[in-house]
């Protein structure tokens, strides 16, 4: 889609874009690993949710992007968000139900509320951190430093070169789909399809009127692309050459320090049962 | 032209693609045209000019980012979604590039009929205008039950238009209606068109074979860079001096333009069919 830029390379020239991918896909799995450590003190959490926003915050500055981004992805997830509002209202899996307050005759715990906001709040972190790497990174750098990761699992005979291949494919596709699915879904629009409006049988059906066009279309292509790469004699089991050769630079290096000082902070911390005021 | 009607009429558009981001992209800039009712208009312009953006704005698929247009009398205002959407889009059908990969029915009879029942028309009613509109587009009846995926792709194509047709529009728009068929293929379409066009229908394409805006259009709308460069008629546009368009000159043209030059003295210095002039020239001593 041509106004849809979210979870999408933007190219720009920043200190981000020119880390190495693999160092990137290193630091987002410890980033990640470090939202998903508790504490469980209220105040150290937040504490540390702090810490990790304005980190977050300041690596999505350095990419260039903006928090109207973030939240043109989040806009997709809003009914997901409510539903676990709502869930983790009616059903609070807190060990400490004490206090609560009554709406409408629902009692709300306090506990539930602080559990909801720490999984959205975790979700736009997550989220931010997946843009951050999307954004800053080409897809086919992307899969080469997956390559690179899986290169150890040769010795079982993982298919590594023919995962990644196939990684590189269906990233490569994602954007020809979505014009796809644009130019099809005008074309149903033209046809008095409402794709946003009516009820719920009309709406299944003007699913249907996308979704079967654009099956046969990735067919076709998928078709037609296995066709011209045996033309091409292309051969999986092959030694490849590269164009694009990732380099690893000395400002790698020095993220690397930056993100290991993070994570093993991190770990030191909760090793020791770090706790403010406490 | 004083006395036409118009059918729409686009003040001062524009259109911008994904604003505030890199790939920000002016499509269209400042596009004033108005389009008569029972034309039959061209519009030409190299890849990239706008002229997709231009046709899409017609039934308010794509809105104009700044300005205004008029469509059978509903205005469409910049970034609001008319009201009248579906009104618009009954009255204007939009027959895309490759129209042939939106067909999804089990069968042709059902495809033809989405349109006109997504229009509130009853069964019976589509199904009478499924018929119709098949029929319109040059296949027979035999073709209702079949599926739409056991078809040539002209066949497809055909089905496709249809689609569009049943839905009654009063006028077509179609994005290169001949892309990828051969001459022969290219020829039976576009005779499609005439004909409907004699019916009353206003017909608006996107095309780049010249040839065809010679022998079709009755206006011609060029665009460059996003913008309206000239509207004028194709005797005009290809007979007419407009160096600064740099449009190559269709085959029919520079035969016509290269015999006056000889000095042989033809009836008509603009012609616009091939056939005439072949008996224009077995007429000549």
């Amino acid at each position: 889609m041509a106004t849809m830029t979210i979870g999408r390379y933007m190219p720009y020239q920043t200190w981000m874009h020119k880390l190495d991918p693999r160092l990137k896909l290193f630091a987002m799995i410890t980033f990640m690993i470090t939202i998903f450590i508790r504490f469980n003190h209220v105040l150290t959490d937040l504490f540390l949710y702090g810490v990790i926003f304005i980190i977050i915050a300041t690596l999505m500055k350095i990419t260039k992007l903006t928090f109207r981004q973030l939240f043109k992805q989040l806009k997709a997830l809003w009914v997901m968000l409510i539903f676990l509002l709502m869930i983790n209202i009616l059903i609070p899996n807190t060990q400490d139900i004490t206090d609560y307050f009554l709406v409408l005759g629902f009692r709300i715990y306090y506990a539930a509320l602080l559990q909801t906001f720490y999984i959205v709040f975790r979700l736009v972190l997550m989220i931010a951190l997946t843009l951050i790497l999307t954004a800053s990174t080409r897809p086919l750098d992307l899969t080469y430093a997956i390559e690179w990761y899986l290169y150890p699992l040769k010795v079982i005979h993982f298919p590594s070169h023919e995962v990644a291949m196939t990684m590189s494919i269906a990233l490569r596709f994602i954007p020809t789909l979505l014009d796809e699915t644009n130019r099809i879904m005008k074309a149903q629009a033209s046809r008095g399809v409402d794709f946003i409006h009516g009820k719920l049988k009309e709406k299944l059906r003007a699913i249907v009127s996308l979704i079967v066009p654009l099956f046969i279309s990735a067919f076709q292509r998928s078709e037609e692309l296995a066709n011209a790469m045996e033309a091409r004699g292309y051969d999986p089991t092959a030694k490849r050459t590269r164009y694009r050769l990732l380099k690893w630079q000395p400002r790698d290096t020095f993220a690397l320090v930056g993100v290991s000082l993070y994570f093993l902070g991190f770990i030191f911390l909760y090793a020791n049962g770090f706790v403010i005021g406490g | 032209m004083g006395e036409s009607i118009m059918a729409i009429k686009l003040e001062h558009v524009f259109h911008t693609y994904a604003k505030h981001s890199p790939f920000q992209f002016e499509a269209l800039r400042d596009v004033n045209l108005t389009i008569d009712e029972g034309s039959f208009t061209a519009i030409i312009g190299h890849t990239g000019s706008g002229k997709s953006t231009l046709i899409q704005h017609i039934n308010a698929l794509l809105l104009p980012t700044q300005g205004r247009l008029e469509v059978n009398g509903i205005s469409i205002e910049a970034n609001q979604l008319p009201k009248a959407v579906k009104k618009i889009r009954q009255y204007a059908g939009v027959v895309f590039q490759f129209p042939e990969a939106q067909l999804f029915e089990e069968t042709v009879e059902q495809d033809v009929m989405f349109g006109p029942i997504n229009i509130g028309k009853t069964k019976a009613e589509a199904k009478t205008l499924a018929k119709t509109a098949l029929i319109q587009v040059g296949l027979d009846e035999s073709f209702l039950p079949r599926s739409p995926f056991e078809l040539s792709g002209g066949e497809r194509r055909r089905v496709a238009i249809a689609g569009i047709l049943a839905m009654q529009p009063q006028v077509l728009i179609l994005d290169e209606p001949t892309a990828g068929l051969d001459a022969e293929g290219a020829e039976t379409m576009m005779n499609l068109f005439s004909n409907l066009h004699q019916q009353g229908m206003t017909i608006i394409f996107v095309t780049h074979d010249m040839e065809l805006v010679l022998k079709y259009a009755t206006d011609v709308v060029v665009m460059a860079e996003g913008r309206v460069v000239i509207q004028t008629n194709p005797e005009d546009l290809f007979y007419g001096e407009h160096p600064q368009l740099h449009i190559e000159k269709p085959p029919l043209v520079q035969l016509v333009q290269a015999c006056l030059q000889q000095g042989i003295k033809l009836a008509n210095q603009r012609y616009r069919n091939l056939d005439e002039l072949v008996k224009e020239i077995k007429r000549l001593p």
